[in-house]
């Protein structure tokens, strides 16, 4: 599903050159679930922009189902984001001025699905995380947990192959951190959604059928 | 300080150049409003030299008449006049010798130090100064001693007499030679008194050096024409409409078939200054909201930078920082920045008189610099001010928290 | 995808209330003045009745004759005799009307002054400029030639002068003589300031010796089949004018270079915000060639005048709109890096800012529009343009239009090309740089 081989990542200011990412190799098969764990600044994160083409490594060769990608043009990589990858993020990043259903919608857009079938799709999106109660309010009034569930629905409404969750349930308690992370299984083993998932809670990483472990930048096993 | 300032804006050109290219067209729009107020006030301010109030400009038409006919005429007219007792004094001048006057006579004189002093010319009888009330600061305004003089008698005001004789240097009986280009004598006058002003175009005109030569209606080396169609009258407080129209009706009827306008000089006063403080008002009120618009963006774009910089504040906090210190950090970094772009503006400024774009001295350059410098600090203080509040209030826990 | 724009733009603009004041306030501003300004040059370049042949009207207001060494110079208007013999025998136009410039007189009436404005003018004066009459008719070749005390006046006039404006047949006094009033005529606005007057009567009551003025106070319009036609009548018009040297007065004998051009309507209000420059190079002795480049290098440089100080008015605000929108990029970034990691292009996201920036140009162009409208309103009744009938026409709404989009794309373009290329990870992380 994705393969990465050999990627470095170096994030070079003026005067300091830093090495994020070292030799690493991984390769995610279709319908896995795998977490990622590590301590801070060990690389996770950048593995995880890597994977979902929000970033470019230094060296190495990252694919697709399949598709190498040679060149990071904008508009071919921005297609494959919005195809084949579904984001959830830590602090959720819904849009403040647009209501639950709006969010939702937002990978639909780019599209160019006519609004009536955007709408069925993002009720249906609503439905399956559980949130169909609120789809006319803004992510203001919303909970940590509802937050996340909105993401996760905006996540899976363009029906990607790939979830990649960097640290889903961070800013959650653990109550709400599992309902989130069932919700995944859910997706997982129903839908064979690859996910790839950052965490820091062991527990969480548990439940996932593989471990990837990094540590200042490299893969450890 | 100050060079912490300068630092923290330098390293963030890039976002603040933009602010200061917008503080900098601001001081520009100031200035340039502020400079043409200035250089219009500083003229309001000199004093005119006469009187306004009861004086009617009368204004003669006559059509193709012989010279004679019509001397005979206003001969007669002037002799008519001291019968109204609602006429104090009556003067005749040329049209472009009384008060607000819209076209200008002006010759070159040139003094003993072959200097060519522009001069405007005025031409008006014995009775002017009665009417006007032009002060007299040396010598004497004309009168019948002049019917028999040698010499052409001129009346000159206080900017001729230092531009031809030198500051101070006393005129009365010396003689002023008018040459033509090929230096040729064409006139000799001689001074027989000094007024101190006369700025006969109204209010906002320069004083110009000015030589009144004296007119007389029997004199027949003048040409009746718009030399003597200005007739000036003083009349009694009071005196209305009534009696312009019984005046008109009167002139009409002696002259057979004249025309006569009056236009109180107060009203030709009042609407010409009404017309230069329309034109300042339009495009100062225009200003006014372009420097609003900027003030109000510069607040709101200070005030994001507040936002933006939450965490630099809070460091600065939890480093030491009091919140006064804070608020007085963010007016002086708009300050610094304001002075940078004030300072290109005055070298902008500074191009009006060495180009020499208006006809104006430095003074109100620098005057208007000045305050336009002043009025874009007094900006930038009060836009910096809310944010800088607002920042003074950040709690460093918070601060640092927020990333 | 539009839709989405719209709605997302109009919530953004809703949640920061202040920002959206300030950005309206300026847009809003900066319009209005623009749209101020040019409904009265649209007044003044395209006045409709009576000036409704304006685009076949040729004008000559100037005369200047100057000695072949251009050691004299005499410039006034031309003069009636000059006009009447040589302008009046052209074949090229249409129609061709001589009338006199402004003459303004008091009369005096129960103890109040009155003011009142006239023009000599001929019969086709009437026919080249449709005047709306009210009640009458204009005086004809007939009332002209016999000299006819006969007046047309305005509805002001009739109103100051009679209280009533059925006044057809009555006598009004014009400069000490009496007139019989025969056309009332709507009001003309001042701006139109070679036909605006208060009453009109046949120059050849006049009491001055016109017959014989060479130079004096009036002024030539030529109606053309077309404007086709107008380098052919001026080239007619050159040759009758250099035929009149022969009736020359006495006083002027010597001075046998004589210019006199004809101009457009735009080439006069050209000339009246530029100051005509009187180019005398030693080398144009051929009088052919002054007259054709005369008018036009000016009319050039009016509209570059006028498009130079619109674009450096706007400047100030599209400035200010811009560092406004840069400021709010980074509430924003989250948003940005969100659309970014679900498959927004650059070009997209441009699109997106650009939409915003217009919709909020648009919404503070209907405010300017309104606030426009009462401004002239208000201008139109406080007589500080005699009759003027400012309006927001069609003329003016398309370049509020126009002003709009510009405005929009100007401070659009930038914060949203500098939006657009924020990197996804920087914008979900919520830094910027």
């Amino acid at each position: 599903m994705i393969k990465l081989e050999n990627i470095d990542k170096v994030y070079r200011t003026k005067t300091v050159e830093t090495l994020a990412l070292q030799n690493v190799s991984i390769n995610v098969g279709k319908g896995e679930f795998v977490s990622v764990m590590g301590p801070s600044g060990s690389g996770k994160s950048t593995l995880l922009n890597i994977m979902g083409l929000l970033d470019e490594p230094t060296k190495g060769v990252v694919s697709v189902e399949g598709n190498i990608i040679k060149a990071y043009r904008d508009k071919e990589i921005a297609k494959m984001r919005n195809r084949m990858i579904g984001f959830v993020f830590q602090s959720y990043h819904l849009i403040r001025d647009l209501s639950v259903l709006d969010n939702v919608q937002i990978p639909l857009l780019y599209r160019n699905m006519p609004s009536k079938e955007r709408k069925q799709l993002a009720h249906k999106a609503l439905d399956r995380v559980g949130l169909s109660a609120r789809k006319e309010h803004f992510p203001s009034q919303l909970s940590g947990g509802q937050s996340q569930r909105v993401a996760i629905a905006r996540a899976i409404i363009g029906n990607p192959e790939i979830i990649l969750a960097d640290e889903p349930t961070g800013n959650l308690d653990s109550t709400m951190g599992n309902e989130i992370l069932d919700i995944l299984i859910d997706l997982n083993k129903n839908e064979s959604t690859t996910i790839i998932m950052v965490t820091h809670d062991e527990r969480m990483a548990d439940k996932s059928e593989r471990i990837i472990r990094f540590f200042d930048g490299c893969q450890v096993n | 300080m100050i060079k912490h300032l300068f630092k923290l804006i330098w390293n963030r050109k890039r976002s603040t150049s933009l602010l200061m290219i917008e503080v900098f067209l601001s001081f520009l729009v100031l200035f340039g409003v502020l400079a043409v107020f200035y250089y219009n006030y500083s003229f309001y301010t000199e004093p005119t030299g006469f009187e306004y109030k009861n004086i009617w400009n009368v204004e003669l038409n006559w059509n193709t008449e012989s010279d004679e006919l019509v001397r005979e005429k206003l001969i007669q007219l002037d002799l008519s006049l001291k019968n109204f007792s609602e006429i104090e004094y009556h003067s005749f001048c040329s049209r472009f010798s009384r008060p607000y006057s819209s076209g200008m006579w002006s010759t070159g004189l040139t003094n003993e130090r072959e200097q060519k002093i522009s001069t405007v010319f005025n031409l008006a009888d014995d009775n002017f100064t009665k009417v006007l009330g032009q002060k007299v600061v040396e010598g004497r305004w004309f009168n019948d001693e002049d019917i028999a003089a040698a010499l052409n008698p001129v009346v000159i005001n206080d900017a001729l007499r230092n531009e031809y004789f030198g500051e101070n240097v006393s005129a009365v009986g010396k003689k002023i030679i008018d040459k033509n280009d090929k230096g040729d004598v064409v006139e000799t006058y001689m001074v027989v008194g000094v007024i101190d002003h006369y700025k006969y175009r109204g209010e906002f005109e320069k004083e110009y050096p000015l030589l009144v030569q004296r007119l007389s209606l029997r004199d027949t080396s003048i040409d009746a024409g718009w030399n003597n169609n200005t007739m000036l009258l003083r009349v009694k407080p009071g005196t209305g409409v009534a009696f312009e129209e019984k005046l008109v009706k009167y002139i009409v009827d002696l002259t057979k078939g004249w025309k006569v306008k009056v236009d109180p000089v107060e009203q030709l006063r009042e609407s010409q200054i009404t017309e230069k403080a329309n034109s300042i008002l339009v495009s100062s009120s225009i200003a006014f909201f372009l420097i609003l618009n900027v003030a109000l963006g510069l607040m709101g774009v200070i005030w994001y930078s507040v936002n933006r910089r939450k965490s630099e504040i809070g460091l600065r906090r939890a480093i030491g920082a009091t919140g006064k210190k804070i608020s007085v950090q963010i007016i002086g970094e708009a300050v610094v920045l304001g002075t940078f772009a004030i300072i290109i503006g005055i070298v902008f400024a500074m191009q009006v008189p060495i180009l020499s774009i208006m006809d104006t001295t430095v003074g109100i350059i620098l005057t208007a610099i000045f305050s336009a410098s002043t009025l874009i600090y007094l900006l930038i203080t009060i836009c910096s001010l809310y944010p800088s509040i607002l920042a003074s209030k950040i709690q460093p826990i918070e601060a640092l928290h927020d990333e | 995808m539009l839709e989405n724009y719209i709605k997302i733009a109009w919530k953004v603009l809703l949640r920061r209330k202040f920002f959206t004041f300030v950005s309206l306030f300026g847009i809003s501003f900066t319009i209005f003045v623009l749209l101020v300004a040019t409904s009265i040059l649209d007044h003044a370049v395209d006045p409709g009745r009576p000036q409704i042949n304006q685009s076949r009207i040729l004008v000559a207001d100037r005369f200047m004759a100057t000695d072949s060494a251009r050691n004299s110079v005499w410039m006034s208007s031309p003069g009636f005799m000059l006009l009447n013999r040589y302008a009046k025998t052209l074949k090229t136009p249409e129609l061709v009307s001589i009338h006199s410039g402004s003459n303004t007189y008091f009369t005096y009436m129960e103890g109040n002054k009155l003011n009142f404005t006239y023009k000599f003018t001929d019969d086709t004066f009437w026919q080249i400029y449709k005047f709306n009459f009210i009640k009458g008719k204009p005086f004809g070749k007939k009332d002209y030639n016999e000299a006819q005390h006969v007046a047309v006046i305005t509805e002001y006039a009739a109103r100051k002068y009679f209280y009533q404006t059925d006044v057809i047949g009555k006598f009004i006094e014009v400069d000490g003589t009496d007139y019989r009033v025969i056309g009332v005529v709507e009001n003309v606005s001042k701006i139109s300031s070679l036909i605006f007057s208060d009453i009109w009567v046949p120059a050849t009551t006049s009491k001055d010796d016109i017959d014989n003025e060479f130079m004096g106070s009036f002024r030539l319009s030529v109606l053309a089949y077309s404007p086709d036609d107008f380098n052919e009548i001026r080239n007619e018009w050159h040759k009758h004018l250099r035929a009149s040297v022969a009736d020359l007065p006495e006083n002027m004998v010597r001075l046998t270079t004589l210019k006199c051009v004809l101009k457009s309507n735009e080439e006069m209000i050209a000339e009246l915000l530029i100051e005509p420059q009187e180019n005398f190079d030693s080398k144009t002795t051929d009088q052919e060639q002054v007259v054709e480049t005369a008018g036009i290098s000016n009319y050039q440089l009016f509209y570059l005048v006028i498009a130079g100080v619109m674009l450096l008015f706007m400047l100030l605000p599209s400035i200010n709109l811009v560092n406004i929108n840069l400021s709010r990029m980074i509430e924003r970034n989250s948003e940005i890096g969100v659309r970014k990691a679900f498959g927004a292009t650059q070009k997209i996201l441009v699109g997106q800012f650009i939409t915003e920036n217009i919709i909020l140009t648009f919404i503070g162009g209907v405010i300017s529009l309104i606030a426009a409208g009462i401004t002239l309103s208000i201008i139109n009744n406080s007589g500080i343009i005699m009759h003027a009938h400012l309006s927001l026409n069609f003329t003016v709404f398309i370049f509020g239009f126009i002003t709009c989009v510009v405005l929009g794309f100007v401070s659009g373009v930038y914060p949203a090309f500098r939006m657009s290329k924020l990197h996804p990870v920087e914008a979900l992380r919520g830094g910027s740089k």
